[in-house]
């Protein structure tokens, strides 16, 4: 089994380097025989990193530990679903995990356009086997997955425990996914490129791929928030560490892409700049991979120093190279035929939306790589820290929120008095009266505040959106509202499936905005039967019970909650201490309700049960999951096929150029 | 004034900005990573601001009491024989032990006991996310 991983794996490399050449070769002599070759020669490559990747997993399954990665990461008394997560529990495997998406997501890719978009397919191709080939040449020659040990030991040293546990699971798969989607897009940019074929084709055909790229990097990003607030144990869900803000800069300039092709679909505009965005997209989702896979970056998250850092810089240089050479050498025919007409117009406000996300992506990139930067140009070692990010994004993104209100509903090419007047007088008197009441309620922060206010503007745009337009659609199909507003839905999904992922980010806004801004943070030593005050909770440590099994011996207390005198809850925080690898954890307890979490962590034990408990009030930070879920159930929308008039709609649409 | 020269005006505008934040930024937030022996070194700039100071628990050296959540420990260079006292209040980290590799983190305290806001203790194992001390 071994050896047919490994054999598997060769196979990969050759025949993806094939079909690189072959279908170069091909396209540029138009040899149909060569580009039939190469697209056989992809579809081989990408079989055997499915048999590769197969043919580990079985291993994991079935404890092979004479493979080191099987014997590194898993052992007989790991359930089954943490021996397949496992996989990309450690380097060689979340590599082949990488490459296995790829070649997953490209054979999709392969097999949609078997009879479409012929011009590119060659291109797209070509461009995705070279990605394959960069991950495959790093699993035979730098990382091999299926690495043998001497002897083969009775028993696997086990997964970290941190990662055991439900998020871990889902949330890297879902990031691996949302990273490894974006090449697909990119391919056919490139293919764009190198084609000619600069219309809007390639936009068009990558619509959905680029919509569950940015889905898939959303919720990453949000389960591992998510798997940080629970497992973690400091309190918080980011931390601006290298790694978060590795898997950030991506969905930020996939974001300002994912808005300004609307502009180029609509209006023939941003051409140069939307592939500048994609590019960046990608070679940000290849630098990600870089940065938590080389450890050229301290960071809280702890690497592994590899030999991979040179190799994902050529791989970055080169990408870097041949794609802006090809941006360049096409640069001429990508000229705009319109100009922008005016500052104060729909198509401004998304270009000043661009700016910013790029403004914050930027930002985040520069703080990230700070120490390395430092430390070539003056020789010191400086480091930034969250302090940092928060006081640059901050602002940024409060800009980013009133941008949000403002794009969706102003006129393009140019908008009038009367149509500023309509849109926004109503919803800027209201957000400007939150704001207000916001700050007599004694919302002291001035970014609170203005969260606040912007947020309800952004609501009240919103709403207003969809009441014209379902009181329009009522008009004339004469329905009742409900049946009028699921047609307005239906008949419109990227538009008001757009309003409703919108929603979901003013609920996150105000989710962190609140937990960060309001949180409030207790440490106390307790003796047992003793009590301590947090917000207007009393906790009283009741009880500590200790349990052992196979995997940890666990001490977990109990802390009754009560409000006003009267007991409303209990809650376990635990101290772990594993044995394989042997290390201590901390299992946090937290209720959660709409207004606010209690997160409570067991600290420190003394002497007679004596324990330290630090607790956190935590105002709003549901809402951050919930805008997730409304982000997640709004993209949804845009992208399933709910409606089939939907189809027939689109070329009316596109040729009217409907004004606001 | 033409329309390109507005969105001229209206991009510098943002960029400056932006560049503008991150410039205050650094300078209001920068933390210098040095070892025991670089701070035993240090020069005004380091002085002035906080500091990340990497070094290792000297043994036996750890005091800590649970009612007061104070610490206190000798913090050794990794290489050189030069340390330094430093205090923390807060939970015990953890991984944090004798012998550990540590990065403590506060400001610049010169001759005095290095009072330190965060312990960041580092995994000894695999690439795998870690916790810190209470950020």
């Amino acid at each position: 089994m071994i050896t047919l991983g490994t054999l598997a794996l060769w196979l990969a490399l050759v025949a993806s380097v094939y079909a690189v050449a072959a279908s170069v070769y091909g396209v540029l002599r138009g040899r149909a025989d060569f580009v039939a070759s190469g697209e056989r020669g992809a579809w081989t490559a990408m079989a055997s990193v499915v048999v590769a990747t197969g043919v580990m997993v079985h291993a994991l399954v079935t404890s092979d530990f004479s493979i080191r990665y099987v014997a590194g990461y898993s052992s007989t008394t790991l359930p089954l679903r943490y021996r397949i997560s496992a996989l990309w529990g450690g380097m060689e495997g979340s590599l082949l995990f990488w490459a296995f998406v790829l070649v997953l997501l490209s054979s999709l890719v392969l097999w949609q356009n078997r009879n479409r978009n012929r011009a590119l397919m060659p291109w797209v191709t070509a461009t995705l086997m070279t990605i394959t080939t960069f991950f495959v040449l790093m699993l035979v020659f730098l990382t091999p997955p299926f690495a043998t040990l001497p002897f083969a030991p009775t028993e696997g040293t086990d997964l970290n425990p941190l990662l055991q546990n439900y998020w871990m699971s889902i949330h890297p798969p879902a990031l691996y996914l949302g990273y490894v989607s974006w090449a697909v897009p990119f391919a056919f940019a490139m293919a764009a490129l190198a084609s000619g074929r600069l219309d809007d084709l390639w936009i068009r055909t990558t619509r959905r791929w680029v919509l569950a790229a940015w889905f898939f990097l959303s919720m990453g990003n949000l389960l591992g928030a998510r798997w940080a607030y629970e497992v973690l144990g400091w309190g918080g869900y980011w931390a601006w560490d290298p790694v978060e803000n590795a898997a950030f800069m991506p969905w930020l300039t996939g974001t300002a892409y994912l808005h300004s092709v609307m502009i180029q679909e609509r209006k023939d505009m941003l051409k140069v700049w939307n592939m500048v965005l994609i590019i960046m997209t990608f070679l940000l989702t290849i630098f990600g991979t870089f940065l938590t896979r080389s450890g050229v970056i301290s960071s809280v998250h702890s690497f592994t120093e590899s030999g991979l850092g040179p190799w994902f810089m050529g791989f970055l240089i080169l990408c870097m190279a041949v794609s802006v050479s090809l941006l360049l050498y096409r640069l001429d025919r990508l000229r705009p035929r319109h100009e922008l007409d005016s500052l104060i117009s729909r198509e401004s406000s998304f270009l000043f939306n661009n700016l910013v996300l790029v403004g914050i992506a930027f930002a985040t990139l520069w703080g990230t790589i700070f120490p390395v930067l430092s430390e070539w140009v003056r020789g010191v070692k400086i480091t930034v820290g969250p302090p940092f990010f928060n006081a640059v994004n901050a602002p940024l993104a409060i800009t980013l929120l009133f941008l949000m209100g403002v794009g969706p509903v102003i006129a393009w090419r140019r908008a009038s008095l009367a149509n500023l007047k309509r849109n926004f007088l109503g919803p800027g008197l209201a957000g400007l009266g939150a704001g207000l009441v916001a700050l007599l309620a004694g919302l002291h922060s001035l970014s609170a505040v203005l969260v606040v206010s912007m947020a309800v503007f952004v609501l009240f745009t919103m709403t207003a959106e969809f009441y014209h337009g379902t009181a329009a659609r009522s008009r004339i199909s004469g329905g009742a509202w409900p049946s009028a507003l699921l047609d307005l839905v239906t008949r419109n999904q990227r538009r008001y499936g757009g309003y409703i992922v919108h929603l979901g980010v003013v609920l996150m806004f105000l989710g962190v905005t609140m937990s960060s801004v309001y949180r409030v943070e207790e440490i106390h030593t307790v003796d047992r039967g003793q009590e301590f005050q947090i917000g207007d909770y009393t906790l009283k440590y009741s009880n500590m019970e200790t349990s052992s099994d196979d995997h940890m011996d666990r001490l977990i207390a109990t802390l009754q909650v009560s409000r006003g005198g009267e007991v409303i809850d209990e809650l376990k925080p635990e101290k772990r201490f594993y044995r394989k690898p042997e290390q201590p954890a901390t299992e946090v307890a937290f209720r959660s309700t709409l207004k606010e979490d209690l997160y409570v962590i067991l600290g420190n034990l003394g002497d007679n049960e004596t324990a330290t408990f630090q607790a956190y009030v935590n105002p709003l930070v549901a809402w951050l999951w919930i805008g997730g879920i409304v982000l997640a159930l709004g993209t949804l929308v845009c992208v399933l096929p709910l409606s089939t008039r939907r189809e027939q709609e689109v070329p009316v649409r596109t040729a009217r150029g409907r004004s606001a | 004034m033409s329309t390109r020269t507005r969105f001229t005006i209206g991009i510098s505008i943002i960029i400056t900005t932006v560049a503008f934040l991150i410039f205050t930024a650094v300078d209001q937030t920068r933390m210098y990573m040095v070892t025991v022996s670089e701070y035993l070194e240090a020069d005004q700039a380091i002085a002035d601001s906080t500091v990340r100071v990497a070094g290792r628990v000297a043994p036996g050296s750890i005091e800590w009491d649970q009612q007061k959540l104070r610490l206190n420990f000798t913090l050794d260079d990794m290489e050189q024989d030069q340390s330094i006292e430093v205090s923390y209040e807060g939970i015990l980290p953890d991984m944090f032990a004798e012998d550990r590799d540590v990065v403590v983190e506060g400001p610049y305290a010169g001759a005095q006991a290095f009072e330190a806001d965060t312990i960041i203790t580092s995994c000894p194992s695999k690439y795998e996310p870690e916790q810190t001390g209470h950020e």
